[in-house]
């Protein structure tokens, strides 16, 4: 006789259902638990650096009144790092990266390498905006394109899109920038010939 | 005899609860995909329909669960505002369509596109619902047979059994109810009660499967206000374009609202639309008491609490009772994209309720 005790003892019918049935509950239950711990380990959207359709193409045209008066494209700083961003004022991460943007503004004007743009995101609040920007002592140019919106396929605030000096969208976030993260992005930006950082 | 008769009539009742069940599921899905024409949508009449018609093929950006047809956010009012001007250029949907997509990517689209890498999400459920309706079928063919052997000894009566039931089915036999065939007690019995269950749990899947896939067909896509499986129609369509023309011509908005007051003089939508129109138009305090009568007439309607606490904080100079508004906006249901604004006008207030 070969094998073991069990060996040539086949389950009966019922057993076999039941095993065929646990297991058949074990897997879905597997399986559930994988959904949800993806869902649940999925980052929220807005700390998301996804990806947008627009990187590594030329950014749509920007143009619209300066929110101090004047008119501003995005056009007229072509030649320079333009760091488009979106905001409104009753977006309390707006308003948390402001010093960011100042930093980064502060340094980079003075260079005369790169530019920050600010959009505003909301028509209703331009008022707002203006007085917003002028407490904080930003001067950098911000201008009304509600249009741009929908052609940088804007998906929440702030939303920041780096355009190279040849007028390509060379990098993308859905949340906060951080004033040494753009510096590291200009290097790169530099390293591989892209304007001067 | 009188068992055998019971058996008939209980297979009878069985069988005309499959066929309702049957006509059911076949009836929600006709309906459901339009076939029967309740589902079909009445081709829009006005520019302005076929923009909220095209633009609720497309999600609010940066809403969750709405379509750009029926969220207020700024980006979905620009996109509503793209659609109508293309629409207006005599543009195609389609070259609408791959704008947005070459903006957005895919996920802007409402319905995922059902080819590429969309397929899968089409036809996965098909696939599982069918898979799940297989397993049904085939437990229940076994369910049917397992007991044959049996519902054979009862066929000619108790009495009549040529050997011993098991116990298990004794017990059964013993509970069925009058007029419940033994066939179906000893059936019942003779099968473990974790199949029934397992029967009973995916038989419900497939029902909630079914009316899931049936609400979503009858009702994707539709705007507010509109019906349930046609475009927006009657007061809704009305309430509807009067929003949206309140930013753009207030007097024809105002006459829309007129139109629906006429009908009925207690629709809080109407009055608020009128109470703020008539606000901003510099009439601070007929906007205000049209407010507080929508308040009065639906003290449900947040909206009317909103526009109101907006009105009394920059026309009426009455700050405590915007605040007062404002806090109510904010403790019943805010809408997301509103909540920030009435959270950021609620400090305002209360600033200037404290000066």
């Amino acid at each position: 006789m070969s094998g073991g005790p069990t060996a040539g003892i086949v389950a009966p019918a019922p057993v076999r259902r039941r095993r065929v049935v646990m297991w058949s509950a074990i897997c879905v239950a597997v399986a559930v638990a994988v959904l949800i711990a993806v869902i649940a380990s999925a980052q929220p959207s807005s700390e998301v650096s996804a990806k947008s359709p627009l990187l590594g193409n030329t950014a749509p045209a920007i143009s619209g009144r300066g929110l101090e008066g004047g008119h501003y494209t995005l056009s007229q700083f072509h030649g320079r790092w333009v760091l488009v961003n979106f905001m409104a004022t009753w977006c309390t991460a707006c308003q948390k990266e402001m010093p960011q943007l100042e930093r980064f503004w502060d340094e980079h004007s003075k260079r005369g390498d790169a530019v920050v743009l600010t959009v505003a995101d909301d028509p209703t609040n331009l008022a707002q905006l203006r007085s917003f920007l002028i407490s904080k002592g930003a001067h950098w140019p911000a201008v009304d394109d509600p249009a741009a919106t929908v052609s940088y396929g804007l998906q929440g605030l702030p939303t920041s899109f780096l355009v190279a000096p040849d007028g390509v969208v060379y990098w993308y976030l859905l949340g906060e920038v951080q004033a040494s993260q753009l510096d590291k992005l200009l290097q790169q930006g530099a390293s591989l010939g892209l304007g001067q950082a | 005899m009188q068992q055998a008769q019971s058996a008939k009539r209980h297979r009878w009742a069985l069988s005309l609860l499959w066929a309702a069940v049957a006509v059911a599921v076949a009836t929600g899905l006709l309906v459901g995909t339009g076939a029967l024409g309740g589902g079909k949508e009445r081709s829009p009449s006005s520019l302005y329909e076929r923009t909220l018609q095209v633009a609720g093929e497309y999600r609010c950006p940066v809403c969750e669960g709405q379509t750009a047809a029926a969220s207020e956010a700024p980006e979905a009012v620009e996109i509503r505002d793209l659609v109508g001007g293309w629409l207006s250029e005599g543009r195609s949907q389609a070259q609408i369509k791959s704008y947005l997509v070459e903006r957005y990517g895919p996920s802007i689209l409402e319905r995922p596109p059902s080819s590429g890498e969309g397929l899968w999400l089409w036809w996965v459920p098909v696939v599982v619902i069918l898979l799940a309706a297989g397993g049904l079928g085939v437990a229940l063919h076994r369910w049917r047979k397992g007991p044959a052997s049996a519902a054979a000894t009862t066929r000619f009566g108790p009495e009549r059994s040529a050997e011993p039931a098991t116990a298990p089915a004794t017990r059964a036999q013993s509970m069925a109810l009058p007029g419940v065939g033994a066939r179906v007690a000893l059936g019942k019995a003779a099968v473990p009660r974790y199949q029934r269950v397992a029967f009973g749990v995916g038989l419900a899947f497939i029902v909630l499967a079914g009316a899931l896939w049936f609400v979503d067909r009858a009702s994707g896509g539709r705007v507010a206000g509109g019906t349930v499986s046609g475009g927006p129609t009657g007061i809704g369509a009305e309430l509807e374009q009067a929003a949206s023309e309140t930013s753009t011509d207030p007097a024809a908005a105002l006459a829309l609202y007129d139109r629906v007051l006429a009908n009925d003089p207690t629709e809080a939508v109407a009055l608020t639309g009128e109470g703020w129109i008539y606000a901003q138009a510099g009439f601070a305090a007929k906007g205000d008491a049209l407010l507080a009568e929508a308040e009065k007439d639906d003290p449900s309607f947040a909206l009317a609490h909103l526009y109101r606490g907006f009105v009394l904080l920059g026309y009426e100079r009455d700050p405590q009772g915007a605040a007062n508004e404002f806090k109510w906006y904010l403790t019943h249901g805010p809408d997301a994209s509103l909540e920030a604004k009435a959270r950021a006008a609620l400090a305002i207030a209360e600033a200037e309720a404290g000066r």
